[in-house]
């Protein structure tokens, strides 16, 4: 009986060691850029689901919902317009990732700063610390 | 067959420690042979612990007594059924459970990978695979459930075969322990899941909400198990250990409550995470304590560090899980302090009446319930490390902070989801809540008209009938809007409104049922009870109701001796039902056990306990409870498990446009 | 700090502190709180004992029971010390208190000034026996 388990056990040990000694290929990892873009994609969609479904609750007034989904369609063509962008140059992709490996963390603070707040008045980009308007003069939120 | 077992479980020690190290190797070269090994090494990980499972059962069900843990946990009369539920009866089995749990975990989070995030699966792996090293350390070397009976003839130690087992434990012998354990570590073990994918997300930098999305189910069906788990475990209490309560704020009940607070915690600040980008750090932190408070949980349990009814005594497992745990806090603290940069929020909070402070106030709740639960428990140990004193908090304690957080949450439970995210003006605000707020005070005046004073009684059955109406009134009002754009019945709306968004209205179901547990646990403010000696014929009162005892039956079967008391029960002189506590005996174990009789009602439990008979056999002291609205609570876990099941299904999408 | 992010600092504040404050509170009340001491441990407190809420573990003494319409009274051992219990309790007795048996006792109420015990409630340490001591059967 124990010789039977022994051989259970060595089978399955031999099992999984042996894909260590096939012929071997390594993955590439994905794109960072594009995984955050695509994430920000699914939050601005789901922030506008959000919003009408409150708005169609009563739970704001109707000024606040067009001002706020204003900024968020703006905010969702942006962020569209980057992934056709990268869309359009796989290849620069590619060379991107690999640029990514080399400089990650100045490709780090650079995303950062591209993350800007728009004017609910005229839709202009303005930096995320900026506290007024830069073309209206309307207090940013 | 107990030498097969044996072997193939020591097996999973090298197979989890190569899965654990290829795994490592995998996420540094990114090779893909490497990753296929460690998958592999999940996979088989999961095949020796369910075949040494199987050889335990074996044993189990032949009752092979050479065994110790066979020997100890069963006898020959027991029934075949809880024969096999023996697996998890004694530590060494319950030990194994929990492994197996982690192995078919792995299995299957390395199965419904195998062809996607390659980046994150080698470090998913490795987590996994080094819990799976940590609990076969525990059930191959510390408590190892194959060990064989010894017995000291004079003066040398010789295997033996008992005889007949000891049987199991009777409090053990009731349907509900029958699933409360194995339930409760599918809870348990289910948080290395999300734990796992947030150290790798962690380890790779990958931090978006990717790792959240993967796990979300996890995270939930993880929390529904838990919740059912720790209300199973109350129920077994409440039928089987003869008090009349469900819970006493005991060390190990207190265990299973941490991992849940702090993953309902997590549930909802994901949301923030999704819509806002903000509280990063914070989510992994839940995830991170969710996953150490499980761990810490069982070895609570299993330690007997702080000593508990469930009474599982010191088993040398301590210093193990200690050391494991603290390794475990360490890891996870440094990954995020080295991450701390990339885990800054998006966005930043707008309006202090807005959904995402909603759920911050909630969370800020949970928080301060996790620790205040933590303390209460730990206090014996911290006392008697700072004064020298074991020192023990009683349920006031705990009763005494967790009814205002436990009340303050159910509030918000009503008020979050009426608040729009980011704002809410003040105009809305007056539409949403005037109705409601105004229900629940006619509902206070009546309450108080009807003889209720309890301070905190009141404000929990006002709060309840607040959320109660809000969460109707949302799916009222959803219905309608949809109904009016697409024309369909008002059923049909309600239902394919809530099948398109399965998660917050799944969400809202699960908030109907904590007010209906509420409510149930509002009920312990009227508990009353009365204990009497009686004999035949005897007669007493308790309340409303009379209670006159018929005849005192003795009776006898393989398994136990039993006596049992059948009382009449009367309400305004009509007979409602008999009812008939008893008192067994167990042979094998040579333990009494009491088996109370519940007459269960919405309304209230009545709810009899045979508590002994006096010094000269001719009367038997009885214990009866009336409890209030217990059956809420049951009630309520029931539905909690609906809404679990329901958030879990996929959303509904519709082809055509313009539904909502 | 700007001012939103003041008024949320000061509500957490506020909710913190409550809950300290509720912490706190309840730690003082002597009901809540009990010290866990051995019989051997009671016995050297000498008179402070009076005034704290005590759990006591120790054995029981076997044939030591005494039932009387609803009271119960009982001793509880440690070596040579011992400590005559009586149940003030309301709640019933657990299953494994019994004359016969061999059990570890834990009793949680007040020493009176006449070296009697007074139990609010009793604890019997059961299910560990069955892993403990291996001893009955026989071959």
């Amino acid at each position: 009986m124990s010789y039977f388990a022994y051989l259970i056990g060595l089978s399955f040990l031999v099992w999984i060691v042996l894909p260590l000694f096939k012929k071997d290929s390594t993955w590439i990892s994905l794109y960072m850029e594009a995984e955050e873009l695509a994430d920000k994609k699914q939050r601005v969609y789901g922030n506008i689901a959000d919003l009408e479904f409150d708005f169609a609750m009563g739970r704001l007034s109707e000024e606040d919902f067009k001002i706020i989904r204003q900024s968020f369609l703006s905010e969702a063509g942006r962020v569209i317009e980057k992934l056709e962008s990268q869309k359009s140059s796989k290849l620069m992709d590619r060379i991107k990732n690999d640029l990514e490996h080399l400089g990650k963390k100045k490709k780090k603070k650079k995303s950062k700063k591209r993350t800007a707040v728009f004017c609910t008045e005229c839709g202009t980009e303005n930096l995320t610390e900026a506290k007024f308007c830069m073309k209206c003069g309307k207090e940013l939120s | 067959m107990a030498d097969l077992g044996n072997i193939l479980l020591f097996f999973l020690f090298p197979v989890s420690v190569f899965t654990a190290l290829t795994a490592l190797a995998a996420g540094i070269t990114k090779r893909r042979g490497l990753l296929e090994a460690a998958r592999r090494g999940a996979y088989a990980a999961f095949a020796v612990t369910t075949l040494a499972v199987l050889a335990l059962e074996y044993l189990l069900v032949t009752s092979d007594f050479s065994i110790e843990y066979v020997a100890s946990n069963t006898n020959f009369a027991l029934p075949l059924f809880y024969k096999i539920v023996a697996l998890w009866a004694g530590h060494n089995g319950s030990l194994l459970l929990w492994t197996w749990i982690v192995t078919i975990f792995s299995a299957i989070v390395a199965y419904q990978h195998r062809h996607k995030n390659n980046d994150l699966m080698p470090y998913v792996l490795f987590v996994m695979a080094t819990t799976m090293v940590f609990f076969s350390i525990l059930s191959v070397f510390i408590s190892n459930p194959f060990q064989t009976l010894y017995q000291d003839f004079g003066n040398t130690l010789q295997e033996f075969t008992a005889r007949d087992g000891h049987g199991l434990n009777p409090l053990l012998q009731h349907p509900a322990m029958v699933i409360h354990p194995p339930v409760l570590f599918i809870g348990y073990v289910g948080s290395v899941v999300p734990f796992a994918f947030a150290i790798a997300a962690l380890i790779t930098g990958k931090l978006g909400s990717g790792w959240i999305h993967t796990t979300r189910r996890w995270a939930l069906t993880t929390w529904g198990f838990l919740a059912v788990g720790i209300i199973l475990g109350g129920k077994w209490a409440y039928v089987e250990l003869g008090w009349g309560g469900y819970w006493a704020w005991d060390p190990v009940e207190n265990a299973s409550l941490l991992p849940w607070l702090t993953s309902t915690a997590y549930l909802h600040s994901v949301m923030i995470q999704e819509r806002k980008g903000m509280l990063k750090i914070w989510n992994m932190a839940l995830v991170i304590s969710t996953y150490l408070l499980a761990i810490f949980g069982t070895f609570l349990t299993r330690s007997g560090i702080v000593s508990s009814v469930h009474a599982f005594a010191n088993s040398g497992l301590g210093p193990a899980f200690a050391v494991f745990l603290s390794m475990g806090i360490i890891f996870s603290l440094s990954l995020l302090i080295y991450r701390r940069k990339d885990l800054k929020p998006d966005e930043e909070m707008e309006s202090l009446v807005s959904r995402e402070s909603g759920f911050l106030f909630n969370n800020l709740l949970f928080l301060l319930a996790t620790i205040a639960v933590l303390w209460g428990t730990m206090f014996p140990v911290i006392s008697e490390l700072f004064t020298g004193d074991q020192i023990t908090v009683g349920p006031p304690w705990f009763n005494n902070i967790m009814i205002p957080i436990g009340l303050a949450l159910l509030l918000l439970t009503g008020a979050g989801p009426l608040l729009a995210w980011r704002h809410t003006s003040v105009e809305t605000l007056k539409r949403s809540f005037g109705w409601p707020t105004l229900g629940s005070i006619i509902f206070i005046a009546i309450l108080f008209a009807f003889g209720i004073r309890d301070g905190w009684a009141l404000g929990s059955f006002a709060i309840s009938f607040f959320v109660m109406w809000t969460i109707v009134v949302e799916f009222v009002k959803g219905a309608n809007i949809r109904k009016k754009n697409s024309g369909e019945n008002f059923f049909l709306a309600m239902y394919m409104l809530s099948r398109k968004n399965t998660r917050r209205y799944g969400g809202y179901l699960i908030h109907a049922a904590m007010v209906v547990m509420f409510v149930g646990f509002t009920g312990n403010a009227f508990n009353t009870e009365t204990r009497a000696e009686v004999g035949e014929g005897d007669s007493f009162q308790l309340g409303p109701y009379t209670f006159k005892a018929l005849t005192i039956i003795d009776e006898q079967n393989d398994n136990y001796s039993s006596q049992t008391l059948e009382m009449e029960m009367y309400r305004d002189n009509r007979l409602i039902d008999t009812i008939s506590p008893q008192k067994r005996f167990y042979f094998a174990s040579e333990q009494p056990s009491t088996e109370v009789d519940i007459y269960s009602t919405i309304r209230e439990d009545i709810y009899a306990v045979l508590s002994g008979m006096n010094n000269d056999g001719t009367k038997v002291i009885v214990q009866v409870y009336r409890n209030p609205f217990v059956s809420m609570v049951w009630i309520g876990a029931f539905i909690m498990g609906i809404g679990t099941l329901f958030a879990m299904l996929p959303n509904l999408r519709e082809s055509k446009a313009g539904g909502e | 700090m700007n001012s939103k992010k003041m008024k949320f600092v000061i509500g957490s504040l506020v909710i913190i502190v409550a809950v300290i404050v509720l912490a706190i509170q309840g730690m003082k009340e002597d009901t809540t709180m009990s010290y866990s001491k051995s019989v051997s441990e009671v016995k050297m407190l000498g008179s402070r004992a009076y005034a704290m809420t005590l759990k006591v573990n120790g054995d029981l003494k076997k044939g030591s029971i005494v039932r009387n319409n609803l009271d119960l009274d009982f001793v509880i051992t440690e070596g040579n010390s011992e400590l005559s219990i009586h149940y003030i309790g309301k709640d019933p007795i657990p299953d494994t208190f019994n004359n016969d048996m061999d059990a570890e006792v834990i009793v949680s109420g007040k020493l009176q000034q006449d070296g009697v015990f007074n139990a609010e409630r009793i604890q019997a340490k059961c299910a560990s026996k069955y892993e403990a001591d291996y001893s009955s059967p026989e071959i």
